[in-house]
């Protein structure tokens, strides 16, 4: 078979990104390339990879999503303080010392998927019978997630005190942390979900013409409620991973994560018209953008001179992307 | 072999839309292994019917009967359970697809876990496509292919789905002859392979050429029904307007050949087109004749600024003009009415008027106010000039049939007083009245002085209209005809592919 170097440059240009970035990294920074910035640069990749990830199914029905941010924390905080709650209401005993909680991890998680799927519901009911605009139901949703974060903590945070938990958030499975993996199969879960079976052919019909999708007979208010639950279930996965690393849940936490998930899937090449774009370009714009934030630790650039230069990819990145693949229209 | 023949009626539909009433007790049937053309101008029921009979509309009144039992069709899937599937006059395509997904949206070939079988989805779609003798790949990307190319992959869409019945609606209003050809073949394979076919077209002569049976629809009733080799051409026309008619030359400018008002000189454009040069004289309507791939719709584009060239010259009265976008062709006052009316020509939500006055803004605005009562009089000027037939001009222009909005497109330029009008296939999908009226308009035009090119591929109606007609083959003139020589087996003959 013969190779087409030009091709692979196009389709999987970003990868060469991010190798030119670890390069970079690695000739300006002693510390780089040591095992523990690798694990740091990798595990910090997970939690908005794969916020990135859920955004980008609701970015291919032509939708978007903005209340994964507050969702992130919404899961934990509901599973910890309803935990809280019963725990006083039936003398459970579950609050150890202070605003240290100890409970069963398993409870935790479990009503956070659940919670992440519900909310994804709700928002692609809202879009779909409601007829609100995604951005309107999803902007409204981060607001009262947010709200009801406060609400829920009364404002301070709880300290998680679960070993099983915890060692979600610091095990290293040969080498790799633990969130890490679970991103990478998810990220590769999607990819087979999207590109070889119905669900994806469903999805990036409707991103690419809902009227053709509909006259073919697709369910598109089913398909994009689905994209909707997707989006939910990342994020509340990545809520898991974010607050058993942090052992903390707080309303504050997490806060504007869903424009960062929206950048990384668009560095990476989703359109936010539908349509075009995959988990695995996700996947590319969130290594790219991880890794160059860890270039910028390493390099000593604070958060807001870091945001700065943030925005100008962006700007760039969209800006190149409108020049190639428009399909030849005006 | 007897074959069960299957039998679908729809039986006193009746539907009313806020202030018209599109279908009055309309009556329609299709059998297996027959094509039973429907016909009639623009806004007689058409597409309300076969949208009635696609489940995209609901009928008031009505109902439709499959081999005698009533059955409910409230969406496309009801359609397609029943076997019904339609070939959709505007595309209906997923542009980010590639040819064999779109083939089989909703549709996809799986397994029992909902892995889609790829490699037997390409296979399939080859054979589909090499059934109907075209030579397309079927993994590009639907959104890089051009017109006449998701016109095939429309119809291959509908054949994927192994129907019972098929409506095709104006399935060759973007083939070439050739296609249109096989076309033919492929729908007299589908009769004898026992579909019924419901075909709607403008284009009469192809209408008697392939129907069993073809029905009239005048002002949402029925008003004639014929068998084969019962009627001709003019019957038809007749029966769908109430009066004799045909297209007839309004132009009777003599034209001075001497001193051309545009002048394109050795314009390239990559592959599509090479070093044509080209006059376009002071009242004249010029007829540009190509296949797809000739280059003819791209060299209207490039004229408009729409496309850049990659060298040549323009001039206008002898003075060299430099165009590189639409803007400067509109300042030099040159309009372009596009065939894509609906994307190109106008923005469909807003009302005729916001679109009539759309190139005239600036001097409709006065110290930065916009002078509604100075825009809905020039609107309304020209909705009498040009007889556009709506309820009132604030009305949105996608309520408008398809003629009227045409008609909306020109006003928008004659407002601006262009002295050069390009034509893109302007009566392609319309019926006779619209066509005649647009000829009608576009000879009123030259007549008060101004100059038209048309591209198109309806070679009578140029022939009628036109003063010279030059033909484009391979990006390439292949040759020009003044009006003395105009012949029909000629032109096709100097635009055909061999």
């Amino acid at each position: 078979m013969k190779i087409n170097f030009k091709q692979i440059l196009k389709n999987h240009f970003l990868l060469f990104v991010f190798i030119l970035i670890c390069l970079v990294g690695t000739f300006t920074s002693e510390y780089f390339f040591t095992i523990i910035n690798i694990q740091n640069m990798i595990r910090n990749m997970a939690v908005p990879g794969l916020l990135a990830l859920g955004v980008s199914f609701v970015f291919l029905v032509s939708r978007i999503d903005l209340s994964v941010g507050s969702l992130t924390i919404f899961g934990p905080i509901l599973a910890v303080s309803s935990l809280a709650f019963f725990g006083d209401m039936f003398d459970f005993k579950v609050l150890v010392r202070g605003n240290q909680y100890a409970n069963s991890a398993a409870f935790i998680v479990v009503i956070s998927l659940l919670t992440g799927i519900l909310i994804g519901l709700i928002n692609g009911i809202g879009v779909m019978y409601g007829k609100i605009t995604s951005f309107i139901m999803t902007l409204a949703m981060m607001k009262a997630l947010w709200g009801l974060n406060y609400v829920l903590t009364h404002g301070h945070a709880y300290y998680l005190q679960i070993p099983t938990y915890t060692w979600m958030g610091t095990l290293n499975l040969f080498y790799i942390p633990f969130s890490t993996w679970i991103y990478v199969l998810m990220t590769i879960l999607a990819s087979i979900i999207m590109r070889y079976t119905l669900v994806g052919r469903r999805i990036y019909s409707i991103g690419g013409d809902e009227k053709t999708a509909r006259l073919a007979g697709i369910n598109v208010t089913f398909w994009v409620i689905i994209a909707f639950i997707m989006s939910g279930f990342c994020a509340s996965v990545a809520g898991i991973l974010f607050s058993s690393r942090l052992q903390t849940v707080d309303a504050p936490l997490a806060v504007g994560f869903e424009l960062t998930a929206i950048a990384f899937a668009v560095v990476g090449g989703v359109s936010l018209t539908g349509g075009r774009g995959s988990p695995y370009r996700a996947f590319l714009g969130t290594i790219v953008m991880g890794a160059l934030f860890s270039l910028f630790s390493m390099w000593g650039l604070n958060t807001w001179h870091r945001n700065i230069v943030v925005g100008i990819i962006i700007i760039l990145v969209v800006m190149l992307d409108q020049r190639k693949n428009n399909f030849g229209r005006i | 072999m007897s074959i069960q023949k299957d039998q679908l009626i729809m039986k006193g539909i009746s539907k009313t839309f806020p202030g018209v009433k599109a279908l009055d007790e309309v009556s329609f049937e299709i059998i297996s292994g027959e094509v039973h053309s429907l016909i009639g101008q623009n806004g007689a029921g058409k597409s309300t019917l076969m949208g009635i009979l696609n489940g995209i509309t609901k009928p008031d009144d009505g109902q439709i009967l499959f081999n005698n039992k009533v059955v409910k069709i409230d969406d496309p899937k009801d359609a397609f359970n029943l076997n019904l599937s339609i070939v959709h006059q505007e595309f209906a395509l997923c542009n980010n697809l590639t040819v064999a997904e779109n083939i089989y949206l909703g549709d996809e070939p799986h397994n029992k876990s909902g892995f889609v079988n790829y490699k037997k989805m390409h296979l399939d779609a080859k054979i589909l496509l090499e059934s109907i003798n075209v030579n397309l790949s079927t993994n590009k990307i639907v959104g890089n292919l051009n017109t006449s190319q998701w016109q095939i992959i429309e119809i291959c869409k509908a054949l994927a789905k192994k129907p019972k019945f098929i409506v095709m609606d104006e399935p060759t209003a973007s083939l070439d002859e050739k296609q249109i050809d096989n076309l033919f073949e492929i729908i007299n394979t589908l009769k004898n392979n026992g579909i019924g076919i419901i075909y709607i077209s403008h284009k009469l002569k192809e209408i008697i050429h392939i129907s069993d049976r073809i029905t009239v629809l005048k002002d949402g009733k029925i008003n004639d029904s014929f068998l084969k080799n019962e009627v001709n051409e003019e019957g038809l026309i007749k029966s769908m307007i109430g009066k004799n008619i045909s297209i007839k030359n309004n132009n009777q400018n003599i034209i001075n050949f001497q001193k051309p008002i545009l002048k394109i000189n050795n314009y390239s454009y990559s592959n599509t087109f090479k070093k044509i040069r080209m006059d376009l004289y002071e009242g004249e309507i010029l007829g540009l004749s190509g296949l797809l791939g000739s280059g003819a719709n791209e060299l209207l584009r490039c004229i408009f600024g729409i496309i850049k060239q990659d060298n040549g010259q323009l001039s206008l009265n002898d003075k060299v003009v430099t165009i590189n976008k639409p803007r400067d062709a509109i300042v030099n006052g040159i309009g372009y009415i596009p065939s894509d009316r609906k994307n190109e020509g106008l923005i469909q939500n807003n009302s005729i008027k916001d679109n009539s006055v759309l190139t005239i803004f600036n001097k409709l605005t006065k110290m930065g106010f916009f002078k509604f009562n100075a825009a809905a009089k020039t609107t309304n000027n020209y909705v009498k000039k040009l007889d556009i037939k709506a309820s009132n001009i604030d009305s949105f222009v996608m309520n408008l049939s398809g003629g009227n909005q045409q008609k909306v497109v020109i006003a928008k330029w004659l407002v601006k007083n262009c002295k050069i009008l390009l034509f893109d296939e302007p009566t392609r999908g319309i019926d006779i009245a619209a066509k005649t009226q647009i000829w009608k308009l576009i000879s009123e035009f030259t007549n008060e002085g101004g100059s038209v090119i048309v591209v198109s591929n309806e070679i009578p109606e140029l022939i009628i209209n036109c003063n010279r007609i030059i033909t484009m083959q391979k990006g390439l003139i292949s040759n020009t005809f003044n009006h003395e020589d105009f012949n029909e087996q000629k032109i096709s003959l100097n635009i055909s592919s061999k």
